[in-house]
């Protein structure tokens, strides 16, 4: 039992440390370069470079001869980073919390939801619930809606034409766009959140911006829909 | 160090878009390899013609030859782990020793899966005519009906390829189980029906001389061909890399269970018989079944020839395909629809040669039991040489790529030798046999492929350039997110 395990240890760990090598020398890394800068036997070395490419870790270059990080990898290294947003986007969310005094988040959907910037004064304090129980949070309904609403975009599809500025109030009148919860988070606190679009096609949802504060102002929170919805406009080519 | 491209240079666009990528899951694709080798038709066959023809143990010569298609499988693996090939072997073949021997394989394999889609449905029109006789049916109908049964039969294989990947491979591999069901449950009831005590003399049946044992096994490695056919999918099966090299693998283990399993049960009716003077299923299951039984047998063989009708055609269709994609043949047969992801223009242009030149030898007075064995012997032939290419191959290619290790080395040197003797010896004893015919047809159809692939060399060189194209890594399988993966 105890050789299996470590056999099984040493295993990961030669396939980490093949990640590894790819990952430091870069794209076109040969097998025979990653055998020797590892010290392993040519033949176990090839074994587990194709056990990488069939997982997708590692990809096979057009030569057939040259390495590289492949989807699996990439994904990997993008779940445990912080998304980049831009300066612009910054700028945007910076605006937003000059102007109203509860917390003012971005999130961002992709495979999974993820907070791309919290607000620093008002910050999310349980990040692990948030991302792992989207029913907690305005945010994640809109994630889990992503699909269906969806859906219902491609079967109205005149709704669905890129809206100019002032239509603000037409996109919040329309369902899966705008979220509420009221104390999943923290008992005494309630969220709203309005959905980013793509900005070419608008049936799929990038993101949302969500605004936090006390459930017993809740009332005040809905006040900024409207400017929020304008944020999420001017958010929309940013994201996509 | 060597570092050798940039991720820049990736395409954005698979090379085969087009095609269903990456959908068929593994009992698919396996089911596809089977069908292609037509194990029913080889339980039926194999155990007779081995003992018939060499005086070896079916049994052990089955056993022998599994051996030897592993080894051609292990080789294959090599390609499989590395590169999603939708030419198969003819892929394989022009990544390693370039375009003009490329070609020549991707002949070889083209004469393998077209002539043994012809010599099925020879096969089909003998054995339904058998079970027809079966039931008491006067088979009336001549040449003109045995022709329509062609066309219609192969009108219906074309339809069936035709449609998605995904449902064409699931009616193939319901069309296989029945018919593997089908002959399995003949060979058990023979095993059941026939006294234990004779098993030890069903093992030392027949000769045990080598020189014996290897023609046993050059006859029953040709119940194998078509094993690799799955190779043709690496583009449309899901992971590609892990389900191709399984199915190369699990395809002659299954096959040759199948035809060891039938061997036995031959050899324990032949040995229990003192009457029976062949080790022929069809003896067998009338001596001790029921009578019907036989036309269960024919329609289950007919079964697995239209199996590997269907199985070698869309095999054929993809490798017309990777040819049309590559410039090589008319650009129109690299075509995949949009609807169905299947290479339309090509599907009609295989099943249009293979029923023509069908309904041709037929009209020209092939009986279907000469046609089979004449289509059978030029599509083995085919075959083999196709593999042995690929042995060739094996070590060139891991060397070029800078990972040729031991084990791949050796068994590609044991399988060249072992398959160039093989490929001597059915030339032989086939030239001598009754079949001289059938390797004089081969030998002609063999050097027009060679003199057109040196013609196209001489005088088209660029022409060749693109050969060896296959699913290579694109950008979308760097990037999450992306969509490009369904190409």
């Amino acid at each position: 039992m105890a050789a299996g395990d470590s056999n099984a240890s040493s295993a990961a760990e030669r396939a980490i440390a093949v990640l590894e090598v790819v990952g430091r020398e870069g794209p076109g890394v040969t097998a025979k370069t990653i055998a020797a800068s590892l010290a392993m036997s040519p033949a176990a070395a090839y074994r587990l470079l194709n056990s990488l490419v069939a997982t997708a870790y590692l990809v096979r270059l057009p030569d057939l001869s040259g390495f590289a990080l492949g989807r699996g990898s990439v994904e990997l290294a993008t779940a445990i980073s912080p998304p980049l947003i831009c300066a612009a986007a910054r700028r945007i969310m910076d605006d937003l919390r000059s102007e109203i005094r509860f917390g003012v988040h971005l999130v961002t959907f992709g495979s999974a939801m993820r907070l791309a910037d919290t607000d620093p004064d008002n910050p999310i304090r349980d990040i692990v619930s948030f991302v792992r129980q989207p029913t907690t949070s305005a945010a994640g309904k809109l994630f889990l809606n992503r699909e269906q609403s969806a859906k219902r975009t491609t079967q109205a599809p005149l709704r669905a034409e890129p809206q100019p500025p002032n239509a603000a109030t037409t996109i919040t009148n329309q369902p899966g766009q705008v979220a509420r919860e009221q104390g999943g988070l923290r008992p005494d606190i309630s969220s709203v959140a309005i959905a980013v679009l793509h900005s070419e096609r608008q049936n799929v949802t990038v993101g949302a911006l969500m605004l936090t504060g006390p459930t017993t102002r809740a009332q005040l929170l809905e006040t900024f829909i409207p400017t929020l919805q304008s944020a999420t406009l001017r958010l929309q080519p940013l994201l996509s | 160090m060597t570092r050798a491209t940039q991720t820049s240079g990736l395409r954005s666009i698979s090379a085969v878009a087009g095609l269903r990528r990456r959908g068929l899951p593994f009992p698919k694709a396996l089911g596809q390899s089977i069908a292609a080798a037509a194990p029913s038709a080889g339980m039926a066959s194999v155990p007779i013609i081995v003992l018939a023809q060499s005086g070896a143990n079916p049994m052990v010569s089955c056993a022998a030859a599994t051996v030897l298609v592993l080894l051609i499988a292990y080789c294959l693996g090599q390609f499989a782990k590395r590169m999603a090939a939708t030419g198969g072997v003819y892929s394989y073949a022009a990544r390693s020793l370039g375009g003009t021997a490329g070609l020549i394989t991707g002949w070889f394999v083209v004469l393998g899966y077209a002539s043994i889609c012809i010599a099925s449905l020879f096969g089909i029109v003998r054995f339904v005519e058998e079970a027809m006789t079966g039931l008491g049916v006067s088979v009336g109908w001549g040449a003109v009906g045995a022709v329509l049964l062609v066309v219609a039969v192969a009108t219906g294989a074309a339809a069936l390829i035709m449609r998605e990947i995904k449902f064409s491979a699931g009616v193939l591999l319901v069309v296989e189980v029945i018919s593997i069901a089908v002959i399995s449950a003949l060979v058990l009831l023979v095993a059941l029906r026939t006294p234990p005590e004779n098993f030890t003399s069903a093992l030392t049946l027949g000769a045990v001389d080598p020189a014996s044992l290897t023609y046993g096994t050059v006859l029953a490695a040709a119940a194998f061909v078509g094993f690799e056919s799955s190779t043709t999918l690496g583009a449309e099966v899901r992971s590609t890399f892990r389900t191709i090299p399984r199915t190369l693998v699990w395809t002659p283990i299954v096959v040759g269970f199948l035809l060891v399993s039938s061997s036995l049960s031959s050899g324990l009716y032949l040995a229990s018989n003192s009457s029976a003077t062949s080790p022929a299923l069809l003896d067998a299951i009338a001596v001790v079944g029921p009578t019907g039984l036989s036309v269960a047998l024919h329609l289950g063989v007919a079964l697995s020839f239209f199996g590997c009708v269907l199985a070698s055609g869309t095999a054929l269709t993809r490798v017309l395909f990777t040819l049309g994609r590559e410039g090589i043949l008319p650009v129109a047969l690299g075509h995949a629809r949009s609807s169905s992801g299947v290479p339309a223009t090509a599907v009609v242009t295989a099943m249009s040669v293979i029923t023509a030149t069908t309904v041709v030898a037929m009209t020209a007075g092939l009986s279907p039991n000469t046609g089979l064995t004449v289509f059978l012997t030029i599509a083995t032939l085919g075959y083999l040489c196709s593999y042995l290419a690929i042995a060739v191959a094996t070590p060139l290619f891991l060397r070029r790529i800078g990972e040729v290790t031991w084990p791949p080395a050796a068994a590609a040197v044991i399988t060249a030798v072992a398959l160039g003797y093989l490929l001597v010896q059915t030339l032989w004893t086939e030239s001598s046999g009754g079949s001289f015919s059938a390797v004089l047809g081969f030998l002609f159809l063999a050097g027009f492929g060679i003199v057109a692939a040196g013609c196209l060399r001489v005088f088209a060189p660029t022409r060749l350039s693109g050969a060896g194209l296959y699913d290579e890594v694109t950008l979308a399988d760097l990037m999450p997110g992306t969509t490009g993966m369904r190409g």
